[in-house]
């Protein structure tokens, strides 16, 4: 179990996201807005584990992307580490941001092709003003965290499989001792094997370095392994959110019971859950 | 689920099935040395991760594999007629017809420029005499018993105004619209939400049911296996390692990647805020070891392991085969522990209805 305190390090109020997609060409007509996320609220304190389950079009993504104002939210707060970042300026937003980052779900997406392993993890560390010798010796101790040999740094990604290079953004997303993760479907695009290396990874970070998690993911099965508390998503809207256990052994939501009757669960044989 | 199984004239046999690729250092062999049987009516799951050789192996059953940049030899017979080697003509004449195939990626297996009843259609017309009238009604009705709401109107729509779910839905009719004996269903539900797999995988397990076909269930998802299989095959490295009824396979594995894939699995109430038991290391991707193939990731290997490769052996229960060095008892010992079951909560949501309307593009 993690070590959560009171304090909440991020509170979300009744946020809201709609793209309004113009028409392509200058004439046609355009397609009505889609509401991606509406009145969604919570908080996360320091040092948990929040999950974000649900399927395609839910609204998951869309919300941490706003959290991280990757996106722009078109109505709502975000509070992070007790300052709003909605509404803040870019240069403001920019010094707030280096206290949290993100984990994609497409390792061979997110990593610049061209582009070394000394270089993908010292460019966050030199945004951060480090020199070059201490760039150096900080990318070496960041891929010994993450389980990959510190020789590497040479290396393209295209080199590494897709586990490996998920460790590369992994350590990316701890360069700046972040408080606070956002992982979209971090390990979605893996092997199931290679999964629970990662899935083991993202808990021994948690616990070495106190960090906190946002956990989105459309697989239930990951969310009840590593969540304390899980939102469910339908439509852009929370159904039901709460303790981990709770949701999952006594849904509440008609939506939820459905989700959790598609997946038949392997439970080891002989443990008492749910008998 | 419960089927007549006659082990003596299976539909599908397959024996030392070989199948490699060229590659710029030469030929890679993705398929090494593959055995089984399927009987009309039961369904078999293929259980692989990436590169195991699962996709191959389906692939190469029904012909698609590059003439030129793959090579196929061994065995593979569809009611006693032997599929490789056989000529290219006499191939399209069975694919689609006796053995037909339901990919992952419907976007890319459907026409784009099609209508998908006009799609349904031409896979009739290929192998059965009907006129396009004809094709194009039962084209209609099949896509109304694959559960897709007012099939007259979805058959003239084209595959991008369908949902994910619809689509594979579409796929499947192609594939069951000359009553195959074999289909051959490579990841079908991988790309699709919890909810619509749930429901297509009951789809395919009516269907089969009803028409008696043998399914080859091709995936990487053990739940998936475990849900609607009565036999399962568990790939590595080009080899199946492990097959067992399913009950047995998840309740007794044998196999130490067996035991591997099923610690992997997080999420089950026990295990939560465990460590998972992962299995170090990745497949091999470009050259195989030497001895067992799984011997480098293996916790259990010693040192017979790195220069004997092991045969798929029958234990006590002769439909439990694995092919493992270890001893009888340390199977039996660790496997008793690693052993899981299926727990299911409820039933499934009705069919979904029509197409991108109420749901996300």
């Amino acid at each position: 179990m993690t070590l959560v305190d009171g304090a909440p390090l991020l509170e979300v109020e009744d946020l809201g996201k709609t793209f309004a997609s113009r028409g392509v060409l200058p004439g046609w007509r355009a397609r009505t807005p889609v509401e991606a996320v509406k009145g969604v609220s919570f908080s996360v304190r320091r040092g948990e584990t929040l999950g974000i389950v649900g399927e395609s079009g839910s609204g998951k993504s869309t919300t941490i992307c706003c959290v991280a104002r990757l996106e722009q939210p078109t109505s709502g707060r975000v509070v992070f580490a007790g300052r709003e970042l909605t509404g803040m300026g870019m240069r403001e937003l920019r010094r707030a941001r280096r206290r949290m980052s993100m984990i994609f779900q497409d390792p061979y997406g997110s990593l610049n092709p061209r582009h070394d392993v000394e270089r993908i993890l010292g460019e966050p560390l030199e945004l951060r003003g480090m020199d070059g010798a201490a760039r150096r010796t900080r990318t070496r101790e960041l891929l010994e965290l993450v389980g990959l040999d510190p020789a590497c740094v040479e290396r393209r990604p295209d080199e590494f499989s897709g586990g490996q290079r998920q460790r590369i953004g992994i350590a990316r997303s701890i360069a700046l001792e972040p408080e606070l993760i956002l992982c979209d479907e971090p390990v979605s695009s893996l092997d199931v094997s290679v999964q629970a290396q990662i899935l083991n990874l993202l808990a021994e970070l948690q616990e070495q370095l106190g960090l906190t998690y946002v956990f989105v993911s459309h697989d239930l099965g990951v969310v009840r392994h590593m969540a304390d508390r899980v939102i469910v998503m339908r439509r852009g809207e929370i159904v039901e959110q709460g303790a981990i256990d709770a949701v999952y052994d006594a849904p509440s939501h008609p939506y939820t019971r459905e989700l959790l009757a598609a997946v038949p669960e392997l439970v080891p044989v002989g443990s008492g859950h749910d008998g | 689920m419960t089927t007549t199984i006659d082990p003596v004239r299976p539909v599908l046999e397959v024996s030392d099935l070989h199948v490699a690729f060229a590659t710029r250092r030469g030929w890679f062999e993705a398929v090494r040395g593959v055995d089984l049987a399927l009987a009309a009516g039961e369904t078999l799951a293929l259980v692989g991760e990436s590169g195991s050789g699962k996709s191959t192996l389906g692939l190469s059953l029904m012909g698609l594999l590059h003439p030129t940049r793959s090579r196929t030899s061994g065995s593979v017979r569809l009611e006693g007629r032997e599929l490789v080697g056989a000529a290219p003509a006499e191939l399209r004449a069975l694919r689609g017809r006796e053995i037909a195939m339901v990919f992952q990626n419907s976007m890319t297996a459907l026409n784009p420029v099609h209508p998908v009843g006009r799609q349904v259609a031409e896979a009739m017309l290929l192998h059965q005499d009907v006129t396009r009238r004809q094709a194009r009604a039962r084209a209609v009705e099949l896509l109304g018993e694959v559960g897709i709401a007012d099939p007259a109107q979805r058959s003239r729509d084209y595959p991008h105004q369908l949902s994910g779910g619809m689509r594979q839905r579409v796929m499947i009719a192609i594939a069951l619209v000359n009553e195959p004996k074999v289909l051959v269903a490579d990841e079908p539900t991988t790309a699709l939400d919890v909810t619509t797999q749930a429901q297509l995988l009951e789809l395919i397990g009516d269907l089969q049911q009803r028409l008696g076909i043998a399914v080859l269930l091709v995936t990487h998802d053990l739940g998936v296996a475990a849900r609607i299989a009565e036999r399962v095959a568990v790939m590595y490295a080009g080899k199946i390692v492990e097959r067992a009824p399913s009950e047995p396979l998840f309740r007794h594995p044998r196999h130490p990647y067996t035991w591997g894939l099923l610690g992997s699995i997080p999420g089950g109430g026990a295990t939560r805020h465990r460590r998972l038991d992962a299995i170090p290391g990745s497949p091999p991707a470009s050259a195989y070891p030497s001895g067992c193939p799984f011997h480098p990731r293996c916790a259990h290997a010693f040192d017979a392991c790195a220069t004997t490769v092991p045969e798929l052996r029958p234990a006590v229960d002769p439909r439990h085969e694995d092919a493992c060095l270890l001893a009888a008892e340390v199977k039996d010992r660790i496997g008793a522990e690693r052993g899981m079951r299926v727990e299911q909560r409820g039933g499934t949501r009705p069919v979904e209805s029509g197409a991108v309307g109420g749901e996300r593009a």
